[in-house]
């Protein structure tokens, strides 16, 4: 039997990691506007950047966890399995949110234009989609079986979206910048822009790590509750 | 001649407002739905295992 208290604790847990995660951002906002400097061709647009990257990094992680705890569900058949990967794709969908708001900001004064039908970004709004179809899924199967073999089976499929997204950029001819830091090479990034995504990137993971945490204590609460209905 | 750096603020600043605005809802969200959700049990959320 799953406890209130339990799922307070983990709830509650969640929730202050998340804070703490938005307490950081705060010091990524001061870093971004007072410590790092004015990109000279992009001008202060640029900045946006130390929360574009950082948001599809979450996302895509977000995502491919979605993928291997599926596998792993599918092969384990252990609930907590399902219920992370259900965590994590509502979280991936709030980060890419992110990443799709902020990306079109950014491209509107720098390509003048604020969308572009290149393989980067149709890809990256094909797996919003996508997993915004894998809540659907979820929400209309009742069963807790089904739901989590059927919403595995598209976890795994999203998640081989995303190699596709990282070297889309290599693949096909894009107006999106080619990757800056995971590369095979060193980064290309002055020293003070680097440390200020790299504590970006730390603060959204840690957000991740929260809201998942906290999302992940609803997930108990919500399958105690269906299975109280169906003993009922 | 250089190129003069573009006056492109608003643009940041828009973005510097959209981000938490998303993440900040999302976690009152999830924060509202798990007090529901508690609440709605009456001291225990229901007769299943916390596997």
């Amino acid at each position: 039997m799953t406890s209130d208290a339990a799922v307070r604790a983990i709830a509650r847990r969640g929730l202050r990691i998340s804070l703490v995660a938005l307490l950081g951002l705060a010091v990524v906002y001061v870093l971004a506007i007072g410590y790092t400097p004015v990109e000279a061709r992009q001008g202060v647009a640029q900045k946006i950047f130390y929360l574009h990257v950082p948001a599809a990094w979450s996302a895509l992680i977000a995502f491919s966890l979605v993928g291997i705890t599926s596998a792993l569900y599918l092969w384990l058949h252990d609930p907590r399995l399902d219920r992370f990967a259900a965590a994590s794709a509502e979280v991936g969908v709030a980060f890419s949110a992110v990443m799709l708001t902020t990306g079109p900001i950014w491209a509107k004064p720098i390509w003048g234009t604020w969308w572009t039908w290149d393989a980067r970004l149709t890809l990256t709004l094909f797996l919003f989609f996508l997993f915004i179809g894998y809540l659907a899924l979820r929400a209309s199967v009742h069963d807790p079986a089904e739901r989590a073999r059927f919403s595995a089976v598209v976890g795994i499929l999203g998640m081989l979206l995303v190699p596709f997204i990282h070297l889309s950029v290599y693949l096909f001819r894009t107006l999106h910048p080619q990757p800056i830091v995971l590369k095979p090479s060193a980064p290309s990034l002055p020293p003070e822009m680097l440390r200020t995504l790299l504590v970006s990137t730390a603060v959204f993971t840690l957000l991740y790590v929260g809201l998942v945490t906290l999302r992940y204590g609803l997930g108990m609460a919500e399958d105690a509750r269906d299975e109280a209905t169906d003993a009922g | 001649m250089p190129a003069e750096t573009p006056e492109n603020a608003g643009y940041m600043i828009a973005a510097y407002v959209v981000a938490p605005v998303i993440l900040v809802g999302y976690l009152a969200s999830l924060w509202g739905r798990v007090k529901r959700a508690v609440g709605r049990s009456g001291g225990r959320t229901g007769g299943g295992s916390d596997r």
